[in-house]
């Protein structure tokens, strides 16, 4: 993977939201690359600022949240140092973004043909009927049953499933470099998340596409990630390529989280393990590690000082954010 | 002695709008039948518009089905007020179940009131008592939803349920909103009350990975009809129907790598089931499909581990 170019980089990125006058942190110098052809997955439970930090790369934080310091650094370009007229030039053709909830993401009010059109029309010098040609094109790439038809419907006339693939063909219609998918399939039935996986992963192979795949869900990500990026109260937590995760978790709320899965569990040992406590409540701030009140492990030093995210000898690609990680060897010294 | 729950040849369809004047029929069950005995929990499984959620309201009475009976103790489910007291559901999103503008003791008292004849001080006694056994403070009674997390709103929900002693908790996606620690929370509480209170539970969800570990029967819903039922052994580890099979195959695993195939051609899982005439609902998504399968319907044949409804076992 480090042959290939870099397409994104993400550098240091602060974001705040101020409420009644306390600023709050999202999201903490969080750092993240991708390169093309890759996917990087992003984990994280609800208010982890997973869905802040794609929001943040796409230039879409709005009062009350505000950008505090960082970088977004598209093909070398600092995006958020372009005028919002400069960037919408990138938005939609060189880095899309797909959202969670397809319906409520899509205009009720147009067609699926116009909506789709829309893109083309705003990123593209095609004729009319260039773009007509196109649509239709993009309908079967996406493997729509029907494209004739549905180009005519509006969104309330189709499922979910089929929502979200004009999500994706609206999505993917300038090929761009880079897409953004966020919770792409959370809604979704388990056979149509099947579905959107392995188009998602088709359309990436076939354009060479970079995907930064943003989910709650470990079991997913870890069908479709290249790299994960676990983050925890605004911070990311760890970082590895996906089949060490799943050997040896280096952080403990990671290993907590993988506990926690369901399929880990049966019949026969029926009684989960789970997290004790619940995560910092907004604005909390804690001296130290934001994970130590509910981590098993934690000890004396967990409490007073704030661990940075470190790199680990043994695991040259892997970092993670804790003064006693997960593994023998370096728990004994 | 009558299961606790019996379920029998229920359908139920509703009205549709299929031209500018013109309404249609839109059967969303299908002669559903199945039983719920007491201390166990049948998970119902299905995608969306398979009729999960409309077989959910069927049993607690918020509607009545077309045909078919539903007897609780071998006694059909004739009074409203008596279905509430041993029949109670919990939904989705707590978010949106409890009421925003009440206090949580408001919440918990109103199904006493309505359900029983409790003095206001037993009702205050029931309330922590029904709050302390779903792991919540008896002190926080006096909060507004919003103040708590979603983990716990979901727990006031089942607080909320359990108030009344209900010999039947329905639950419709109780944990697919949460966040997989915190579902890890609620399928333990769910459990340690199945024991405790020897309580049952109807438990609907679309996730397979969360029926294995809390449920004891699994019945597999397509279009309205049972396609599937027994223990969840049987049908998780040896699936019988087509259907079942796919869906398990669909359920992601950790450490499994997606396979690249390509979605052409590949039948469309509609949520919109089209109107199929005759024969086996599954068959334009079935691979076993055969002749015979679009002549008659498939009647449910049942073995000592569990009945399926395939021409093709």
């Amino acid at each position: 993977m480090c042959d290939l170019p870099v397409l994104l980089e993400v550098d240091d990125l602060n974001v705040d939201f101020e409420l009644r006058g306390v600023s709050v942190q999202a999201v903490q110098s969080v750092s993240l690359k991708v390169s093309a052809g890759e996917t990087v997955g992003i984990v994280g439970e609800s208010g982890s600022g997973k869905s802040v930090t794609s929001l943040a790369i796409m230039g879409l934080i709005k009062e009350p949240g505000i950008l505090r310091s960082g970088s977004v650094r598209i093909f070398g370009e600092d995006m958020l140092k372009l005028s919002s007229r400069q960037r919408r030039k990138y938005l939609g053709r060189d880095i899309s973004m797909i959202f969670q909830e397809p319906t409520e993401s899509l205009n009720p009010v147009f067609t699926i043909a116009r909506q789709i059109d829309e893109v083309l029309k705003s990123h593209s010098s095609m004729s009319r009927r260039q773009r007509k040609d196109r649509v239709l094109e993009l309908m079967k790439i996406v493997g729509m049953p029907e494209p004739e038809k549905t180009l005519r419907s509006w969104p309330h006339q189709l499922s979910g499933g089929m929502n979200q693939r004009v999500m994706i063909a609206m999505a993917i219609a300038c090929n761009p470099l880079l897409l953004i998918a966020d919770e792409p399939t959370t809604a979704l039935d388990v056979t149509v998340q099947e579905q959107i996986l392995h188009l998602l992963r088709r359309l990436q192979q076939e354009n060479n596409m970079g995907m930064i795949f943003i989910t709650h869900d470990l079991s997913v990500v870890s069908t479709i990630a290249d790299k994960i990026i676990v983050m925890y109260a605004g911070q990311v937590v760890e970082v590895c390529d996906t089949d060490d995760l799943f050997l040896q978790a280096l952080h403990p709320y990671t290993e907590a989280l993988l506990k926690s899965l369901p399929e880990n569990y049966s019949a026969i040992n029926r009684r989960m393990e789970n997290i004790k406590g619940t995560p910092p409540a907004v604005g909390e701030r804690l001296p130290g590690c934001s994970f130590q009140p509910r981590c098993n492990y934690a000890r004396e030093l967990c409490s007073q000082q704030k661990p940075v995210l470190n790199a680990i000898d043994k695991y040259s690609s892997r970092r993670v954010r804790c003064f006693y990680p997960l593994d023998n060897d370096s728990r004994n010294t | 002695m009558p299961a606790l729950l019996s379920v029998r040849k229920i359908s139920k369809s509703y009205k549709e709008n299929t031209g500018v004047f013109a309404t249609g029929k839109k059967i969303v069950l299908d002669k559903v039948s199945f039983e719920l005995e007491s201390a166990q929990i049948l998970a119902v499984v299905g995608e969306s518009g398979s009729g999960k959620s409309t077989l959910a309201r069927q049993i607690v009475m918020l509607e009545h089905p077309d045909s078919g009976e539903i007897l609780l103790h071998g006694e059909s489910l004739q009074s409203e007020a008596r279905v509430h007291q041993k029949i109670r559901m919990i939904f989705q999103n707590p978010a949106a179940s409890l009421n925003p503008h009440k206090r949580i003791y408001q919440q918990l008292e109103e199904p006493l009131i309505n359900n029983t004849a409790l003095s206001q001080s037993e009702r205050s006694s029931r309330i922590k008592q029904s709050l302390e056994r779903v792991g919540m403070g008896a002190d926080q009674v006096s909060r507004y939803p919003h103040m708590f997390s979603g983990g716990q709103r979901q727990r006031i929900a089942i607080a909320r349920a359990l108030i009344v002693n209900p010999e039947i908790i329905v639950a419709d996606e109780a944990v697919s909103a949460l966040d997989v620690s915190v579902q890890a929370q609620v399928l333990n509480l769910i459990l340690d009350l199945k024991d405790e209170m020897r309580m049952s539970w109807l438990f609907i969800t679309h996730d397979i990975s969360v029926v294995n570990v809390i449920a004891d029967r699994v019945m597999v819903l397509y279009a309205g009809k049972v396609m599937e039922i027994g223990s969840v052994k049987d049908v998780l580890e040896n699936p019988l129907h087509p259907y079942t099979r796919k869906l398990l195959q669909c359920v992601p695993k950790v450490g499994t790598q997606l396979k690249i195939i390509s979605t052409e051609g590949m039948p469309y899982p509609s949520a919109v089931f089209p109107s199929m005439g005759s024969g086996c609902v599954y068959r334009n998504r079935c691979p076993l499909v055969d002749k015979i399968c679009g002549e008659t319907e498939p009647p449910m044949i049942s073995s000592a581990r569990q009945s399926v409804a395939c021409f093709k076992v």
